[in-house]
């Protein structure tokens, strides 16, 4: 894996977390809602996605700052079919960043999964654009 | 195609219609006076001012500095009365800026307090740069220009190794990019520094030539409308994703195509936001 | 109010604060429809210069290969301006936002709306 670019490297992780999973879709997008990377099965729309979670990551920052709470680390939205959004925004130098995942059910274990992904992100960042 | 000279300058124009081997017609309206240089083949075949044909006119129109021109692709120049090479052209109209020196019958020209100055300001300061940083195809009649710049070309030595850095960034960069088509750092007057393309058939410096008129058009309009100051561009096409991006200063700009299918919008933005950051801190001052 | 000044409308209360101006453009660089929150910003002539920008894109994506264009992003340090053609190019949308808007999501929105405004465009 170290072989590849660093975008590739992106991609192939989001590769490996939707296997992982079971998620089919997950995209690293940047606070504008453009999609930096995405793996995602047929059918899905990777750009759709970006667009909506950056939405959803500036409506929950002003919700946040009316309560007067600190960032949020994790935004959910949940269907009435147990299908879920989880998006997942963080800091990477001074470039605000958000990992989503469509989890298809609530009994799917997620956390873990964006966990080391969020982690892994960094770590390529800092490898290759630091 | 038609527009203001606050937007493109003659000196631009010449060299982006010749560069495209264009055979045109250029009207340009100044002040109620009407000059009309025709193009065969990419090089000025021949110029009109009043009475005024020929070179000298061409040298007079390059201190224009507003107006409206008008280019006509595909007119043939009813004959022939300039026989030298755009290129020595520009550089004998920017001697003649340094030089303070105007044809015959024209105004002589206060260095600086001249407001038609600005014209030929701007066309001696793309010329320097590029003598300065850029190899480019020099006539015969440019030698002499060439002897008086001996300092510049001592100094070209050195630009090689820098070339090289150069180069070996956009490859790095070619590498991030999802989808790669190409990418070119480009200078503002439309000649490319350094270049890299996954497509041999594809003609970098043809395609820079045309983007720099894009990107400058974007530039002036942008400032006009004070819309603020231009951080990049993006154009989407049917097949392929082309961003430029200014470094800072704004004398060049970073160039990058995706393909439209493949590449992504948030990855090439990315990208070029970093490496805008890296070639501006190897360009040499 | 025409139909497309209705659509234009519509389109403006899906931007919200981020909305800045907007027109529906020939490529006369005239405007048939639109408006600006900015009595600043001079929506004729953004118009024209614009016009000028979207068939110098085409002229230059024809001429290198790329294809039809169909859109130019300009991105400023303080709004950014996408100038969209619409049905058959001989129209062009111009919209105008703030840099705190989210641009994936105006994109997004501008392409459902674009075949609706190009529907309400008296021909």
């Amino acid at each position: 894996m170290d072989e590849l670019s660093g975008s590739a490297q992106l991609n192939s992780l989001l590769l490996n977390i939707n296997s992982e999973g079971g998620f089919p879709i997950s995209v690293l997008t940047d606070f504008q809602g453009l999609a930096i990377a995405w793996a995602a099965s047929n059918g899905m729309d990777p750009e759709r996605q970006s667009a909506v979670v950056a939405f959803v990551q500036r409506a929950a920052a002003q919700v946040s700052k009316q309560l007067g709470m600190a960032e949020a680390d994790e935004i959910s939205f949940y269907d009435t079919n147990g299908q879920h959004l989880v998006c997942r925004p963080f800091q990477v130098d001074t470039y605000g960043l958000i990992l989503a995942v469509v989890v298809p059910d609530r009994g799917h274990s997620y956390r873990r999964a964006t966990n080391r992904a969020v982690g892994e992100i960094r770590r390529i960042w800092k490898t290759f654009w630091k | 195609m038609q527009g203001n000279l606050r937007d493109m300058a003659i000196a631009e124009l010449i060299q982006l219609t010749c560069q495209d081997r264009k055979t045109a017609q250029l009207k340009i309206d100044h002040s109620g006076q009407q000059a009309i240089l025709y193009f065969m083949d990419g090089n000025v075949a021949h110029a009109v001012l009043g009475n005024q044909t020929g070179e000298e006119v061409v040298y007079q129109i390059l201190r224009w500095e507003d107006g409206v021109f008008d280019l006509k692709t595909g007119v043939k120049p009813p004959k022939k009365t300039i026989t030298r090479n755009w290129s020595g052209i520009l550089l004998e109209g920017a001697k003649r800026l340094d030089e303070n020196k105007v044809g015959d019958d024209l105004t002589p020209i206060v260095k600086n307090n001249h407001p038609e100055d600005k014209g030929m300001a701007k066309l001696g300061d793309m010329l320097s740069r590029r003598t300065n940083f850029m190899e480019f195809d020099r006539g015969d009649d440019q030698k002499d220009y060439q002897k008086n710049s001996q300092k510049d070309i001592q100094n070209y030595d050195h630009k090689d190794n820098d070339m090289s850095k150069m180069d070996d960034i956009l490859k790095e960069m070619s590498g991030e990019i999802t989808g790669y088509v190409a990418c070119a750092l480009v200078g503002l007057d439309g000649i490319n520094i350094a270049s890299h393309t996954s497509n041999k058939a594809a003609d970098p410096d043809a395609i820079s030539a045309q983007l720099t008129m894009l990107l400058k058009l974007v530039d002036a309009t942008v400032e006009k409308l004070g819309a603020g100051i231009i951080e990049d561009n993006l154009t989407t096409t049917e097949s392929a994703y082309i961003l430029m991006r200014f470094l800072p200063g704004k004398q060049y700009y970073l160039g990058m195509a995706a393909n439209r299918k493949t590449g992504n919008l948030g990855n090439l933005r990315l990208i070029s936001k970093l490496y805008t950051e890296r070639l501006a801190m190897a360009m040499p001052s | 109010m025409t139909k497309l000044d209705q659509i234009i409308q519509q389109f403006r209360g899906e931007l919200g604060a981020d909305f800045i101006s907007t027109d529906v453009v020939g490529m006369d660089g005239i405007s048939i429809s639109g408006g600006s929150i900015d009595p600043n910003f001079s929506g004729a002539d953004a118009s024209a210069r614009f016009s000028m920008v979207m068939k110098l894109a085409a002229k230059a994506s024809e001429k290198v290969g790329m294809g039809k264009v169909d859109d130019n992003l300009t991105t400023t340090d303080k709004v950014y301006i996408i100038a969209r053609f619409i049905g058959d190019g001989s129209y062009y949308w111009s919209v105008v936002v703030s840099r705190n808007a989210t641009l994936g999501s105006v994109r997004m929105v501008i392409n459902e709306y674009a075949d609706k405004v190009w529907e309400a465009i008296p021909r």
